[in-house]
C-alpha cells in the first residue's frame, strides 16, 4: 500500500517524496485517515490498517469491491448477499475470518471461498442455503470453524465436509428442514472437536463414528425418543453430551457403552421415565449428569441411580431428578432414595434360552426375555466373554430385548451360553446350549492315481521287469530276452493271465490242468515269444524228465512204505508264487523278470513231518488252480522243477517231505508268509494264476496252515493222495529249507520281496 | 531308467473352479505312452464331496466315495473298475487292479 501510494504521485520531487515518506510512516498510528479513503470499501469501516473490514447492516446486495488484501478479518453479516460468486475473496489472501452470517445467501459458487489459504472461520448461519457448499470448501485448508445453522439445508450428502479435514467446530444447529443425513455425512472430520447438531428435528442420531477427536456433541432440541446402544459408537474422545429437550423417552441398555470418557451428560427436560441398570457403568469419568425435568418413576429400577448419584456426585444428589411417581414419592429427589423405600425382587426371566441344534451357516436366537427393560443382560459365551447389548461383533448381537442373535453361526460358536440378567436386587441367570451342526456344505478333495494299462499280456512280463528297473532300481540293467528265458515262471505267471485268461479268478473251483499255462504260452506270436516258447518247452521236457526221475523214486518209495491211500477229496491248491527275485544271487534283474517262484517251498511244518500240502508256488496273483489228482500235481511238479532248473534261482521249493514221512509242502510256507510276499507284484496286474498242486502227503497230514492263509485264493487243501515224494530240494538252498523244514526261514526271503514291492509302489 | 522325459503327453486343466456338489474334476493328467504296448496314466482328481464322503474312483471315473472306503483302503469297496472287470485289491492296500475278461490288466495304484 505504502508502496502503491508513493508510486501513484505523479513525478515526485525528491523533497516531497521524502515528506510523504514521513507522512506515511506516521500514518499507522492515525489509520482511519487515509486507509479508508484510499482502499477501504464504501460503506464499510475499517481499522488496523484496513486488516479488519466491517460492513454490517449496509443493506449490501453483493460483496463489496476493492476490499484490502491485507484484510483479516471481513465482516458482512446482516446484509441482503443473496449469492457469493466464485472468485469474490480472491485476493484476501491474508483473509481469517469471514462472516457471511445473517444474508439472504441463497447460492454459494463453487470456487467462492478460492484464494483463502489462511481462512480458520467460515460464518454462514442464518441463512437461505438449502444444501451444503460442499464444492465451495475447496483449499480452505486452514478452515477450522464453519457456522451453518439455520439455514434451509435439507440433506446433508455423503462427504459434505470431506474437503474441510481441518475443521474444529461444525455447527450444523437449526437445520430445521433437515430430512436426510448421509451415512457418510461426517466422513473425513477426524479433527472435529465440536458438533452442534441440536434443534435439527433428528429422529434419530446420525453415524458419527467418523468423528474420532469429538469432544463435545450437542444433539439438545431433536426428537430422538429412544436412544440406542451402537449410537456413538467411535466417539472414544467425547467428552461433553447434551440431549436435552430431545423427547427421550428410553434409553435403551448399554446405549452410552461407547463413550468412555464422557464426562457431562445432560438428559435433562427429556420423557425419561427410568434408566436402564448399570447404565453409567462404563463411563468412569463421568461426573455430571442433568436430570432434571423428566418424569422418573421411582421404584426398584431407579434404585440403582440413586446408588450411583449418592457415590458419583455425593454433593449434588439433590440437585436434578425428582420422583414423578408414584405419588407417595412424588417430589423426592432420586438421590436421597434407598431400598427401605422398595421392596425389590429378583429379575424374572419371562423367556430363558433354550437348547438349540442348527446347522452352520443358518441364523439362531437363544431369547432371554424379562419382565423389564430396565434390568442389564450379560451374555457369557463358550470361549469365556461377555456380551452387552450393543457389544460389536460381527455375528453376535445382544437385542434390546435380551436375545442373543446370531446371524450366521459357525461350528465355533457351539456351546454353552448363559444369560445374566441384573437388577438392583441381584441376577438371575439361565442357560442353554448351541449346537451348530456341520452343515452339508461340500469341502473339496484330491485324488491322485497312478494307473499303469498293459495292451498285452505278454508285454507285462516285460513291462513288470521295466517297473523294477525303474522304481526299485536294481542295479543291472536287464535284458527282457534274459529275463524270459530264465523265467519260466515268470512267463507263467504273467501269461497265465492270457493262459488262464477266460477266468483268472476262479482258481478254486477250476480243476484246469496245470500243463495249460505252457501250451498257451507257444501261442504267443512274435519271434522272442517263440523262442521263449521254445525254452519254455524244453525246459518242460527237462523237467518232465526230472519229474519221471522222482516219480520212480517216489513209487520205489512207496512201495517200500506200503502207505498207498487215495483218497479222491477235495482238490489241493498250489500256489505259485513270484518272488521277485531278490533270492537270485547276481540276476536281480533278471529276477526281476522271472520272478523267482520264491516259492516257497517251505516246509510245511505239520508236525509230524508230514505236512501236506503241496508246493503253492504263487505268482503274481493268488489264483490257484487246484489239482484235482495226484497226475497233476506231479504234472505241477514237473513243471515246477523244470522250471527251476532253467531258473538259477533260488527259493524255489518244491516240497518234497517224504523222507521226514511227509510231503513237504511249500505251499504251507507261503501260506504263512501269506501278506506280504504273495502278491509280489501289485501293479503289474497280471491276473497270474497260481497253480497250487496239493501234494499229496504221506501221512495224510492236511496243510492245515493253509486254511489260515488270508489269501482267499490260496485255499490249499491237502491232497489226500498220499504221495510220499523224496525229500528232494531242487535247489541246493531249497534243500537246505527243507532239511530244515521251517517255515520262518524263507518267511524272511519271501517277506523281503514283499516290501521290496511296497516300496516300489510308493515310488510310482 | 525311468523315461520322465518321454512324456509324451501332458494335460494341464484350466483353473480350478466351483464344483456342484458331488461331482469331480480332473485336476492334472499326465500320460506316459513312450513304452509300446503300455500306458502309464497319472492323475489327479479333484471332487466337491459332502461331508463323509471323499474322492476316489467309482467305474473307472473320479468320483465321491465313502470316506472310509479311502481310510480302510479297501479300494474295490468303491467299485473303480469297469462293470465287466474284475477288482482285486493290492496286496499292501496301495492300490487295486482292474482285470478286465480279455486279459488286458490296469493297475491304478492311489497315492
Amino acid at each position: 500500500m505504502r508502496v502503491a501510494t508513493v508510486t501513484g504521485l505523479p513525478n515526485p520531487s525528491p523533497l516531497l517524496l521524502l515528506l510523504v515518506q514521513l507522512l506515511l510512516w506516521l500514518l499507522p498510528f492515525g489509520p482511519e485517515l487515509t486507509g479508508a479513503a484510499s482502499t477501504c470499501p464504501t460503506l464499510c469501516s475499517c481499522s488496523n490498517q484496513a486488516s479488519r473490514v466491517i460492513c454490517t447492516r449496509r443493506n449490501l446486495g453483493k460483496v463489496p469491491e476493492n476490499i484490502s488484501a491485507n484484510t483479516r478479518y471481513l465482516n458482512l453479516q446482516e446484509n441482503s448477499i443473496e449469492e457469493i460468486k466464485s472468485d469474490t475473496f480472491k485476493q484476501l489472501r491474508h483473509l481469517e475470518i469471514l462472516q457471511l452470517s445473517k444474508n439472504h445467501i441463497r447460492q454459494i459458487e463453487v470456487g467462492a471461498f478460492n484464494g483463502l489459504p489462511n481462512l480458520n472461520t467460515l460464518e454462514l448461519f442464518d441463512n437461505r442455503l438449502t444444501l451444503v457448499p460442499s464444492q465451495a470448501f475447496e483449499y480452505l485448508s486452514k478452515l477450522r470453524e464453519l457456522w451453518l445453522r439455520n439455514n434451509p439445508i435439507e440433506t446433508l450428502p455423503a462427504f459434505a465436509f470431506n474437503r474441510v479435514p481441518s475443521l474444529r467446530r461444525l455447527d450444523l444447529g437449526e437445520l430445521k428442514k433437515l430430512a436426510y443425513i448421509s451415512e457418510a455425512a461426517f466422513e473425513g472430520l477426524i479433527n472435529l472437536r465440536y458438533l452442534n447438531l441440536g434443534m435439527c428435528g433428528l429422529k434419530d442420531i446420525p453415524n458419527l463414528t467418523p468423528l474420532v477427536r469429538l469432544e463435545e456433541l450437542e444433539l439438545s432440541g431433536n426428537r430422538l425418543e429412544i436412544i440406542r446402544p451402537g449410537s456413538f459408537q467411535g466417539l472414544v474422545s467425547l467428552r461433553k453430551l447434551w440431549l436435552m429437550h430431545s423427547q427421550v423417552s428410553v434409553i435403551e441398555r448399554n446405549a452410552f457403552d461407547d463413550l468412555k470418557n464422557l464426562e457431562e451428560l445432560n438428559l435433562s427436560h427429556n420423557s425419561l421415565h427410568s434408566l436402564p441398570h448399570d447404565l453409567f457403568t462404563p463411563q468412569h469419568p463421568l461426573e455430571r449428569v442433568h436430570l432434571n425435568h423428566n418424569p422418573w418413576v421411582c421404584n426398584c429400577d431407579v434404585l440403582w441411580l440413586s446408588w450411583w448419584l449418592k457415590e458419583t456426585v455425593p454433593s449434588n444428589t439433590t440437585c436434578c431428578a425428582r420422583c414423578h411417581a408414584p405419588p407417595g414419592l412424588k417430589g423426592r429427589y432420586i438421590g436421597e432414595l434407598d431400598q427401605s423405600h422398595f421392596i425389590c425382587y429378583a429379575p424374572v426371566i419371562v423367556e430363558p434360552p433354550t437348547d438349540l441344534n442348527v446347522t452352520e451357516g443358518m441364523a439362531a436366537e437363544l431369547k432371554c426375555r424379562t419382565g423389564t427393560s430396565m434390568t442389564s443382560v450379560n451374555w457369557l459365551t463358550p470361549n469365556g466373554t461377555l456380551m452387552t447389548h450393543g457389544s460389536y461383533r460381527v455375528r453376535i448381537s445382544v437385542l434390546h430385548d435380551g436375545t442373543l442373535n446370531f446371524t450366521n453361526v459357525t461350528v465355533q460358536d457351539t456351546g454353552q451360553y448363559t444369560c445374566m440378567v441384573t437388577n438392583s436386587a441381584g441376577n438371575t441367570t439361565a442357560t442353554a446350549v448351541l449346537n451348530v451342526s456341520a452343515s452339508d456344505a461340500n469341502f473339496y478333495s484330491y485324488f491322485t492315481t497312478v494307473t499303469v494299462e498293459t495292451v498285452e499280456t505278454v508285454q507285462e512280463n516285460s513291462a513288470r521287469q521295466y517297473i523294477n528297473e525303474t522304481f526299485v532300481g536294481y542295479g543291472g540293467p536287464t535284458s527282457p530276452g534274459e529275463g524270459w528265458g530264465t523265467t519260466l515262471a515268470t512267463t507263467s505267471s504273467s501269461v497265465s493271465s492270457s493262459s488262464l485268461s477266460s477266468s483268472p479268478r476262479a482258481t478254486k473251483s477250476s480243476e484246469r490242468p496245470v500243463t495249460v499255462p505252457i501250451t498257451d504260452v507257444t501261442n504267443i506270436p512274435g519271434l522272442d515269444d517263440v523262442m521263449k516258447t521254445t525254452k519254455i518247452i524244453i525246459g518242460c521236457f527237462v523237467a518232465i524228465t526230472f519229474m519221471a526221475a522222482v516219480m520212480l523214486v517216489v513209487f520205489y518209495k512207496l512201495r517200500k512204505q506200503h502207505q498207498l491211500h487215495k483218497h479222491h477229496g477235495p482238490a489241493r491248491a498250489i500256489e505259485i508264487i513270484n518272488v521277485e527275485d531278490e533270492i537270485g544271487a547276481g540276476g536281480a534283474s533278471g529276477v526281476g523278470g522271472g520272478s523267482g517262484i520264491s516259492g516257497g517251498s517251505t516246509m510245511h511244518s505239520g508236525g509230524g513231518g508230514s505236512s501236506g500240502g503241496g508246493q503253492s508256488l504263487r505268482l503274481h496273483h493268488p489264483e490257484i488252480v487246484n489239482l484235482p489228482n495226484l497226475a497233476r500235481a506231479e504234472h505241477l511238479n514237473h513243471y515246477y522243477k523244470a522250471h527251476h532248473f532253467n531258473n538259477n534261482v533260488m527259493g524255489i521249493g518244491v516240497g518234497t517231505g517224504a523222507g521226514v514221512g511227509g510231503v513237504v509242502g511249500p505251499g504251507g510256507a507261503l501260506n504263512n508268509n501269506n501278506n506280504p510276499s504273495p502278491l509280489s507284484q501289485p501293479s503289474q496286474a497280471a491276473p497270474i494264476s497260481c497253480t497250487q498242486v496239493a501234494v499229496p502227503s504221506s501221512s495224510l497230514q492236511t496243510t492245515s496252515g493253509n486254511s489260515a492263509n488270508p489269501n482267499t485264493n490260496a485255499v490249499s487243501t491237502p491232497l489226500p493222495i498220499p504221495l510220499p515224494l523224496p525229500p528232494m530240494g531242487l535247489h541246493g538252498s531249497l534243500k537246505g529249507l527243507l532239511g530244515q523244514g521251517q517255515n520262518p526261514q524263507i518267511e524272511p526271503l519271501l517277506f523281503k520281496s514283499g516290501s521290496k514291492e511296497n516300496v516300489q509302489e510308493t515310488q510310482i | 531308467m525311468f523315461p520322465s522325459s518321454d512324456v509324451t503327453s501332458c494335460f494341464r486343466l484350466p483353473p480350478l473352479g466351483q464344483l456342484a456338489a458331488g461331482t469331480c474334476e480332473i485336476v492334472t493328467l499326465d500320460r506316459d505312452s513312450s513304452q509300446p504296448r503300455r500306458t502309464i496314466a497319472r492323475q489327479t482328481a479333484r471332487c466337491a464331496c459332502k461331508r463323509g464322503q471323499i474322492a476316489g474312483t467309482m467305474r473307472a471315473r473320479p468320483a465321491c466315495v465313502d470316506a472310509r472306503i479311502v481310510r480302510t483302503r479297501q479300494w474295490c469297496d468303491m467299485m473303480p473298475c469297469l462293470e465287466d472287470e474284475g477288482c482285486d485289491l493290492l496286496v499292501n492296500r496301495s492300490g487295486w487292479t482292474c482285470t478286465q475278461p480279455g486279459g488286458r490288466v490296469k493297475t491304478t495304484t492311489a497315492l
